[in-house]
């Protein structure tokens, strides 16, 4: 295994301006996921750095951090639609994704409501996390 | 064209350390803001965007350069109808709608129509439009998952 202990990245002919790592660090995420909550596909269909989703209720996600991101102040942002994988295949709904329940550095919950307020499972959820730390 | 090969990056205080792995994972794939005011979307400025074509009133399909290697990758989105010389009146957002594939994305502009349905919304092409995708490139070199 090999570590490169730098500061600053920045190409050869110094025309990209340089790059801290913390910037690096803060500007990719820390996890991500994308998942299905509808029909028979109740399942992540892909992550990074998200090992379990648990189904919490109705529209109600838990997801469970591989690694802990290490600290709460982690922004989340979230997207609901049916998704192409729904045999419907509408996605003409308005979703609301939202911040719901106890949030920690290992996990985080987020409710998806349509706009009559009703907790709802999709087929094309997707979550990713940024932060600093 | 110099290529560093190295696993993890460290910084010199050790406080900052990231793996090439983590780097490619979870590295922001593709960006786009966009105007739609004149009924087509314009590009302000995108990463990774080859086009968007107009395909209904506030919708867009969006085709990526260097692809996702599946259909499966985060999206984020919003939307508002006056950025800079007014304020955005009613609730509007920004959802996938149509294709979605490992090189195409549909989106659409809404506004909640204030109907007591609980599907419906007015599409609407609007001036301030920014999506972001996160995800994993095709050929990308995965440590983390095989498939």
């Amino acid at each position: 295994m090999s570590i490169l202990n730098v500061d600053t990245l920045q190409n050869r002919a110094g025309i990209s301006t340089a790059v801290s790592l913390s910037d690096l660090y803060g500007g990719v995420a820390a996890a991500w996921v994308v998942f299905s909550t509808n029909n028979t596909n109740n399942c992540i269909n892909e992550s990074f750095n998200v090992i379990t989703l648990v189904d919490e209720g109705s529209g109600l996600f838990r997801a469970i951090f591989e690694r802990s991101i290490g600290i709460k102040q982690y922004v989340c942002l979230a997207s609901s639609a049916n998704g192409a994988t729904d045999s419907s295949n509408t996605t003409g709904h308005l979703r609301y994704c939202m911040q719901n329940g106890v949030f920690t550095p290992s996990d985080f919950r987020i409710h998806v409501r349509n706009r009559g307020n009703t907790g709802i499972d999709d087929n094309y959820v997707t979550m990713m996390f940024f932060a600093k730390t | 064209m110099s290529t560093l090969i190295v696993n993890t990056l460290k910084s010199s205080t050790g406080i900052n350390t990231m793996t090439v792995n983590d780097l490619n994972l979870g590295g922001v794939k593709a960006w786009v803001r966009w105007n739609s005011s004149s009924g087509s979307p314009v590009i302000i400025d995108d990463y990774n965007i080859i086009s968007g074509s107009d395909d209904a009133v506030g919708h867009v399909t969006w085709t990526f350069e260097k692809p996702f290697r599946n259909a499966y990758y985060t999206f984020s989105g919003m939307t508002g109808n006056d950025p800079q010389t007014g304020t955005t009146a009613g609730a509007h957002g920004m959802i996938h709608n149509g294709v979605q594939t490992a090189s195409q994305f549909g989106t659409r502009a809404v506004q909640d129509s204030s109907d007591s349905s609980s599907v419906n919304f007015i599409a609407e092409d609007n001036s301030y439009n920014g999506c972001a995708w996160v995800g994993i490139s095709t050929g990308s070199y995965i440590m983390y998952k095989s498939t």
